[in-house]
């Protein structure tokens, strides 16, 4: 690559016409497992008590579904507003090494900035899996449009979807709310284990499973915070990456 | 309505302002940082027990509908989505859809 070439890369900008693409696969198949999700949150806030519009509101406040169900279950249950930030803030750790891989592949280095910080707002679970899957079809110039109008669109949709499961909820036979109600915790699950790559990973879904039971026995006001810092420590502890284990000890390679 | 209110003052520190930190850490981060760090990898560790608790807080403690389904049932159900994602090369869609599936079923055969 010459250096000419490379210095018209680095003042390169976003062509924003790549948001239409976004918006577009929004409304297909991934929009509509989300879609799934987020009536289930309806139908489980509805079902624990809590006012629609404050669950409303944590849609574009929160974006993140485990956040938001998390914020809403230990409110119910009466928890203290800062152990509930703390619980939240735990969750929201996993969205830092997103934006991190989300950008790495989208972002022009020598673009604006402010476009980044917008896209990390939008960036959840399921954007980061479509920028894995769907992105190689589309123009690197509209990577980061893409991602941003598929993410506004999502969010504006599930604030549109959420109060239609609130509202079914109370109509449905009992069984098929429960079933609604359970969509979030199966579709928690599912993605925790689609998106496990190290070893430690299952073995921390491992252990927050199992070691929750146990916390809510011996301290059932912070069981959550329990089972995920001592669970995920454990995990860490036990299965943690020999490579790096080597490298921080400054042994040498095999 | 004034509650709502209420809970929505609170979410603004105690869920945006502590959920948009972390977003906002990695945008500053992407240009510098590993993402395979071990404080990175503990932390995504402990956020991941931190979920897999909050499911099975769902699953064995639930309030409202959920409540009146038998316990071995959304155990059950739980436990035929995790083998249809392990039988079916990681599905994840059709794996929740049957945790879905299956609780209704199981509920049926058992009311």
């Amino acid at each position: 690559m010459s250096d000419e070439h490379r210095w018209q890369v680095e003042r390169d900008t976003y062509d924003w016409t790549g948001i239409w693409g976004g918006v577009r696969a929004a409304l297909s198949m991934p929009g509509l497992v989300m879609a799934c999700s987020f009536i289930g949150f309806g139908a489980l806030i509805n079902d624990l008590g809590f006012p629609l519009l404050a669950g409303t509101a944590s849609i574009p406040l929160i974006w993140a579904l485990p956040g938001q169900v998390l914020f809403v279950t230990m409110w119910q249950a009466g928890a203290a507003l800062l152990l509930i930030a703390a619980a939240v803030s735990l969750t929201a750790v996993r969205l830092l090494p997103m934006v991190i891989g989300v950008l790495a592949q989208v972002r022009l280095p020598g673009a604006a900035r402010w476009p980044e910080f917008l896209l990390a707002y939008f960036t959840a679970v399921t954007i980061w899996v479509l920028s894995v899957t769907h992105l190689d079809k589309v123009p690197k110039r509209q990577h980061l449009p893409w991602l941003i109008g598929l993410g506004a669109t999502l969010m504006a949709a599930m604030c549109v979807v959420m109060p239609v499961g609130y509202h079914v909820a109370d109509r449905l036979p009992p069984v098929l709310a429960a079933c609604m109600v359970f969509f979030t915790p199966a579709f928690f699950l599912l993605s925790l284990l689609a998106s496990a790559r190290w070893r430690f990973d299952w073995a921390a879904i491992a252990a927050g499973v199992v070691l929750l039971p146990l916390a809510r026995w011996f301290a059932p006001d912070v069981d959550l915070l329990l089972a995920g810092v001592g669970g995920g420590t454990l995990a860490f502890v036990l299965f943690r990456p020999r490579r790096k284990g080597l490298i921080n000890r400054g042994e040498p390679h095999e | 309505m004034s509650e709502a209110l209420w809970i929505i003052a609170c979410m603004v520190p105690a869920g945006m302002a502590i959920t948009y930190v972390w977003r906002w850490l990695g945008v500053v981060a992407v240009t510098r940082i590993d993402p395979e760090s071990d404080i990175l990898l503990w932390v995504r560790a402990v956020s991941t027990a931190l979920v897999a608790a909050l499911v099975m807080r769902i699953v064995i403690a639930p309030s409202g509908v959920l409540a009146d389904i038998p316990l071995a049932a959304r155990l059950l159900a739980i436990a035929s989505g995790v083998a249809v994602f392990a039988l079916w090369g990681r599905a994840t869609q059709a794996g929740t859809f049957a945790c879905v599936i299956a609780l209704g079923v199981l509920a049926l055969v058992a009311g």
